[in-house]
């Protein structure tokens, strides 16, 4: 028990892995929140502004694109035909306007500055208005007796689409994943206590770990408590940055509050983990693994998201391998999927994997770290 | 030369740091380059989608081909939709059920099942293409009016369109080097602060300065080669820079908007370094210094519109931004790219978001005199 507590407070000494593993995720957690927290990039309608000559029009046409409604019954068009064409005409050359519509012999214009989401809406609606005056006009030649019944049908609009209830939420977004990243980035940047742990143990390391090693304390004893102390310290860690995302920043997660803590707890066991096996196996500074743990967990982080949110679905796409094998993929999987899907299969294997990766990490460290014994360093 | 010696061989030291920085900006923005396109025809804002036909018949593949005018079809294996959909590879999802094409002619009328991304503007315009198109078989359907082919007769029908006009004056797209130009303002601001910051802290210790001090180069001498080194360095990482851009988007670096992009860039290298001036008489330690510039890039970076256009930042943090140089510096990219005609009234936002970054670089620089000479005093 002393040798844990003493361990805790060692650890806890430690500014650097403090800052970089504690305050620099949360910095980060709140810019995202202040970039992009509210932004869903996903484009919402509404109701557009349009312009008709009031010297070329077409009444029926006016009525028409007055009456056009979106599905939830808010008007498509706000329409204004008080304007002449020459006004129009002079508006939108000086950019005031950047559409208008005239009427000219029956022949409707659209005249438009650029290509978009709104110009193909209005498009839409006027041709439809053109489609069904010209079915009027080829049945009165061929079947002028069923002019009556084709009016009924048309008046008689049938909707055939229908939206579908699915387990998922249709709003849920890629926005999110940048923060299920950086928890996982978090809990990658355990790498750093798994170093010192490596550094502090292994008599070949430092000075310090020599004088450890010649203790009568059993090695094995010393690795687990060392080894608790980081993922205590740790866990806190990131659980207080869940906590600030889910309940100061109002970031969504699951309602499973349990499954996330069960998911942050073994993802900083695997970020230690790959810290301790990384150290174990490389020579050298303290300095030059920890360049080393930060330069792999900001690629991890990359592949996962954290940067682009679209490099992680370009690679589960079409390397769905790299995304099993990448810790950090996982987690931000295990967050996801929780988040996204109501049956849990799916948490489920990246939970498993991510719980497989970081056992096999773990033995390896292990082995590679006992039974060693010096004569003299 | 021999302070300008000892600089370079610190930097030496620093070497991998700026390259990591340049090599991986320039496949970033190689990744975002689009290609230019010049719109001069009308053509609908497709919708990425995907169209799962359970009924697979001669009606439902005409369907299909219908709608390929309004959306782009993506081949997506079903277990793989919902994840296609979260990540916004898709933004509709289309089911036909089975039998569909026999329920129009019958009383018992069959749904097609759609998930779409609520409000969305883009499938808006697709539903209501596949309602028209529905409705309109049904009418034929309906009261049975001769046609030899519903399809061709259909199509006859919504061949029909109205006359669009495109006048757009725009005729250069300046997103990418508006782009390529804003992220800049990161990389500069997170590679030169460290860089500057670990070379300038290696003269900080007391024992160094007191070693400095015994040699025959004075203080106020080394101090002044020490700046004009570093004015070197950043002036030499900006040349990289400018070249890359000149590479990429050579049609539009050599005019007068990409000149005013440069000019721009040079403007803001200077508030950087003197921000790096500011945190190194203000901090000891290369590693706080390092760990700053991280935050301090990343975050006006997020602040400031470097990341996301500034339209979409909230107001309260537009207020903020105000306050922080990089604010100014992406303004003036974007007054640049949207810049057509010359004149006083276009060109005054621009010159007065340079100015503003000037009055920055000279306020960091006083502090810098002001914080070193207490500082001075303390160690004496």
């Amino acid at each position: 028990m002393e040798i844990y507590l003493t361990r805790l407070k060692c650890l806890l000494r430690n500014k650097d892995n403090l800052f970089w593993a504690f305050i620099f995720p949360l910095i980060l957690g709140t810019f995202f929140y202040l970039g992009f927290g509210k932004l869903s990039m996903d484009d919402s309608f509404n109701t557009i502004d349009l312009y008709i000559a009031s010297d070329y029009t077409d009444n029926t046409l006016v009525e028409i694109m007055k009456n056009a409604k979106y599905d939830d019954g808010r008007n498509l068009f706000n329409m204004n035909n008080s304007y002449t064409k020459e006004k129009l005409d002079n508006d939108f050359e000086s950019d005031k306007i950047s559409n208008y519509i005239f009427i000219i012999n029956d022949e409707i214009t659209y005249q438009i500055k650029q290509n978009g989401i709104e110009e193909t809406i209005i498009k839409g609606v006027l041709d439809e208005y053109i489609q069904i005056k010209s079915l009027y006009q080829s049945v009165i030649v061929t079947q002028p007796d069923k002019i009556k019944s084709i009016e009924n049908s048309l008046n008689n609009q049938v909707t055939y689409l229908v939206e579908k209830t699915t387990g998922t939420n249709p709003s849920a977004n890629k926005m999110i994943i940048y923060f299920y990243a950086l928890i996982a980035m978090a809990c990658t940047f355990g790498g750093y206590w798994g170093i010192a742990l490596v550094n502090d143990i292994q008599a070949d390391q430092s000075p310090l770990a020599s004088r450890v090693n010649i203790t009568p304390t059993h090695k094995l004893k010393l690795i687990l408590l060392y080894t608790l102390a980081a993922i205590t310290i740790h866990f806190l860690g990131n659980l207080v940055l869940i906590a600030y995302l889910k309940y100061v920043l109002k970031i969504e997660f699951a309602h499973n509050t349990i499954l996330i803590v069960l998911t942050s707890f073994i993802g900083t066991i695997s970020g230690i983990a790959l810290g301790a096996f990384l150290s174990s196996i490389i020579k050298g500074s303290p300095a030059k693994k920890e360049g080393l743990i930060t330069t792999i967990s900001l690629t991890l982080s990359f592949l996962s998201g954290l940067m682009i949110v679209d490099v992680k679905y370009l690679i589960s796409k079409n390397v769905p391998f790299l995304s099993y094998i990448n810790p950090t993929s996982l987690l931000t999987d295990c967050f996801y999927s929780l988040y996204y899907y109501d049956d849990i299969g799916k948490y489920l294997v990246n939970l498993g994997m991510l719980s497989i990766i970081s056992t096999l990490l773990i033995f390896m460290t292990y082995f590679k770290l006992r039974g060693h014994s010096y004569d003299s360093i | 030369m021999t302070v300008f010696n000892l600089y370079l061989k610190i930097l030496n030291k620093n070497k991998i740091a700026i390259i990591v920085y340049i090599v991986i900006f320039t496949i970033l923005t190689l990744i975002m380059v689009n290609t230019i396109y010049v719109q001069d025809s009308f053509s609908n804002t497709k919708v990425d989608i995907a169209f799962i036909d359970d009924d697979n018949t001669e009606y439902t593949n005409n369907l299909k081909d219908y709608i390929s005018d309004y959306a782009v079809i993506k081949n997506i294996k079903k277990e793989d939709l919902e994840d296609a959909f979260f990540y916004r590879d898709i933004e509709m999802i289309i089911e036909i059920p089975q039998g569909f094409t026999n329920s129009l002619a019958s009383e018992n009328k069959l749904n097609i099942e759609t998930k779409t991304i609520p409000d969305s503007a883009q499938s808006v315009t697709l539903q209501r293409a596949m309602e028209k198109y529905i409705n309109l078989s049904r009418v034929y359907i309906e009261n049975d009016l001769k046609t030899d082919n519903l399809h061709q007769s259909l199509k006859d029908i919504l061949d029909n369109e109205a006359k669009v006009n495109i006048n757009s004056k725009i005729k250069v797209d300046y997103t990418n080097s508006e782009f390529y130009f804003n992220y800049l303002a990161y990389v500069l601001l997170a590679m030169l602060v460290t860089v500057i910051g670990s070379i300038m802290t290696s003269f900080r210790p007391i024992e160094i300065k007191r070693r400095n001090n015994l040699g025959s180069v004075s203080n106020k001498k080394m101090n002044l080669i020490l700046l004009i080194s570093n004015l070197l360095l950043g002036i030499f990482i900006w040349l990289i820079f400018i070249i890359i851009s000149i590479i990429l988007y050579s049609d539009i670096m050599l005019k007068t908007n990409g000149l005013l992009l440069m000019i721009n860039c040079l403007i803001f290298l200077f508030t950087v370094i003197s921000i790096a001036y500011l945190f190194v008489v203000i901090f000891k330690s290369g590693n706080v210094i390092g760990a700053l510039a991280t935050v301090v890039s990343l975050g006006s970076s997020f602040l400031t519109g470097v990341f996301i256009p500034q339209f979409l930042l909230d107001d309260f943090i537009i207020k903020i931004a105000k306050f922080i140089p990089s604010y100014w510096y992406v303004k003036a990219n974007s007054n640049i790219s949207t810049l057509y005609n010359y004149n006083n009234t276009t060109l005054k936002p621009i010159y007065s978001s340079f100015i503003i970054q000037i009055i920055f670089t000279f306020v960091f620089i006083i502090l810098s005199l002001f914080i070193s000479k207490y500082k001075q005093r303390e160690e004496n």
